[in-house]
């Protein structure tokens, strides 16, 4: 985290920084102890911080999940079944009422378009893109990250 | 992602077959000889008259004229400048701005150096959505590229012109589109945005004059400096030069994205697309900031002026086709959540609106509430919202219900 804090000087590169010290982590999210850390080194207040990270949907606070599952619940993969598919990967995983799975590994989120319409409906697990689902498809990817 | 031209187009102004996003493949297509050009011994004068002759329109959804953008910055008196391309690309429905970092990376490169000497400029910023993974690592490469090979930085190509270009990454945000909101991320704050007067022109990235355009609206900049804006003004109409990329989705056979010219049919365009999966109810045009089209108006022309003619808005120019099982009301519901989840809540109207506006809707649906009080929340939601995103149902919810006020 210190490499990557020292590569940023100015605040405007604060959202980079948080881009670059969560693609380095292995649970996405970032601790109490990280935010002060990030705050001190840009010269803001810890508010400030968390104020950029909770506007953000990409940017997690305090999450201790391995993968995330981005389920595009926009028109074109709506149409085609997208809240079928979110409905199912909760009773699947055992979401509880965060969409954290039962065996602590997945988060699943609601995202919007994924610019992925034409091959609707997409999820996005962790970088990876997939695309036109079905619960099957789902079933399978799931299975090779897990 | 599939690609066509739409018949009637002789040849292609973005979309190519073969990948550019090497070097070496964008400068064997005569890529940087535009930029060769004007920096050695071409005007910056001739660069801004021949894009407002051109009469570009900006292709992010406001569809403002280019050349007056940059004419507004050229003439600003301002020891720093800034020029920022829109690569947000959050509109629902919306995939072409994707292809064009994916395949062609270098066209925006130059269009953007060419803009910088243009205004006057020495740093230029590519906001692109954090979840373009890919566009991002295509795009850095890129940048890499053309630094390595001098087409970035400092004395590009042996001039006097220097210009320096970076990525920023988005982070999950539909109103990071929005060029104030975009601004205030580049910035590294929370993307609210600014009040309006004063513009980015005037004042843009840390309160300097700064052009922001659209990935699309700086794919055509080459092509015009190239060929000329009455080579450009051969497509599309009159007030609407120049192609467009549309990307279909939804009930159609193969979506894919399309260029045609300005002022193209549904009707072509959905034919294109491999036809009708099923039977044509309606399309979503320009996405949530957008509106429905109707059967009746398969053969009318899309371009700025002609929806505009009837109260309604091309937008970012992408067409989700929905067929008669497709429920409509549903599609409303998802977009108004869609609004409700993307409101940035700096402005009570937009913040307190829509929540509001969907309990009516529903109420609509089920016949306790009158359409009129839905449509005269959603015009005063449009008449007080600090920004666009809090003005958008008004288009979609007069398309609705049919009506044009
Ligand atoms: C809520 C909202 C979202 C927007 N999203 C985008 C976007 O993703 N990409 C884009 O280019 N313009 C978007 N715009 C339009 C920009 O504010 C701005 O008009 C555009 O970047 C100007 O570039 P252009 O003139 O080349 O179109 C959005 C506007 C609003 C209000
Ligand atoms: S209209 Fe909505 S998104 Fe725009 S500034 Fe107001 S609250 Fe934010
Ligand atoms: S609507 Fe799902 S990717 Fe665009």
């Amino acid at each position: 985290m210190d490499e990557i804090l020292k590569r940023y000087n100015d605040r405007s590169y604060l959202i980079e920084a948080i881009h670059d010290i969560l693609d380095k982590k292995d649970e996405k999210g970032l601790g109490d102890e990280e935010i002060k850390k990030i705050a001190k080194h840009f010269k803001i207040s810890v508010a400030e911080v968390l104020g950029v990270l909770t506007f953000y949907s990409m940017l997690p606070v305090k999450l201790k999940v391995k993968h995330t599952i981005r389920v595009c619940v926009s028109p074109a993969c709506y149409i085609k079944g997208s809240r079928e598919l979110v409905e199912f990967l909760k009773s699947y995983l055992g979401c509880d009422e965060n969409n954290v799975s039962r065996d602590g590994r997945f988060l699943i989120e609601e995202v919007e378009c994924l610019g992925l319409c034409d091959v609707a409906p997409a999820v996005m697990i962790d970088d990876r893109i997939v695309v036109n689902l079905d619960r099957e498809k789902l079933k399978r990817v799931i299975e090779e990250v897990r | 992602m599939k690609v066509k031209v739409e018949r009637s187009l002789s040849s292609p102004v973005i979309l190519t077959f073969s990948k550019e996003d090497t070097l070496s493949a964008y400068i064997s297509n005569g890529g940087f000889e535009t930029l060769e050009r004007f920096l050695k011994g071409g005007k910056r004068i001739e660069i801004l008259s021949e894009i407002l002759k051109s009469g570009l329109r900006g292709r992010g959804g406001a569809a403002f004229k280019t050349g007056i953008k940059w004419n507004a910055v050229a003439n600003a008196k301002s020891d720093k400048k800034f020029v920022v391309c829109n690569a947000d690309e959050g509109e629902p429905g919306t995939f072409k701005d994707r292809w064009i970092l994916e395949n062609r990376p270098f066209l925006i490169i130059e269009a953007m150096t060419l803009c910088a000497y243009a205004t006057g400029a020495s740093k230029g910023y590519i906001y692109i959505r954090g979840e373009y993974k890919n566009a991002i690592e295509v795009m850095k490469n890129a940048i890499n590229q053309a630094y390595n090979e001098g087409f970035l930085g400092q004395k590009i190509m042996d001039s006097d012109f220097s210009f320096d270009l970076e990525i920023r990454r988005g982070a999950g945000s539909y109103v990071c589109g929005e060029e104030t909101a975009l601004l205030e991320s580049i910035e590294g704050k929370r993307a609210q945005p600014r009040f309006k007067p004063p513009f980015p022109v005037e004042k843009g990235l840390w309160a300097y004059p700064t052009v922001v355009n659209n990935v699309e609206t700086f794919a055509n900049v080459i092509s015009i400096l190239k060929n000329g804006a009455d080579w450009f003004r051969q497509f599309g109409t009159q007030d609407s030069p120049g192609t467009k990329l549309f990307p279909v989705s939804g009930r159609v056979k193969e979506p894919c994205l399309i260029e045609a010219n300005l002022g193209v049919t549904l009707g072509r365009l959905v034919e294109e697309a491999g036809g009708l999966d099923g039977d044509f109810q309606c399309a979503l045009v320009g996405g949530a900031a957008g509106n429905f089209i109707y059967k009746d108006e398969l053969n009318y022309p899309l371009s700025y002026e002609t929806l505009k003619e009837k109260g309604k808005v091309l937008g970012s120019g992408a067409i989700l086709v929905l067929n008669k099982n497709d429920r409509r009301e549903e599609v409303v519901k998802n977009i108004l959540e869609f609004f409700i989840n993307e409101s940035c809540g700096k402005c009570t109207p937009c913040r307190e609106g829509y929540p509001v506006l969907l309990e009516k809707f529903k109420g609509y649906l089920n016949g306790s509430i009158s359409k009129d009080e839905v449509l005269r929340l959603s015009n005063l939601m449009f008449k007080t919202s600090l920004c666009a995103l809090g003005q958008s149902s008004k288009f979609l919810l007069e398309s609705y219900f049919g009506v044009v006020l």
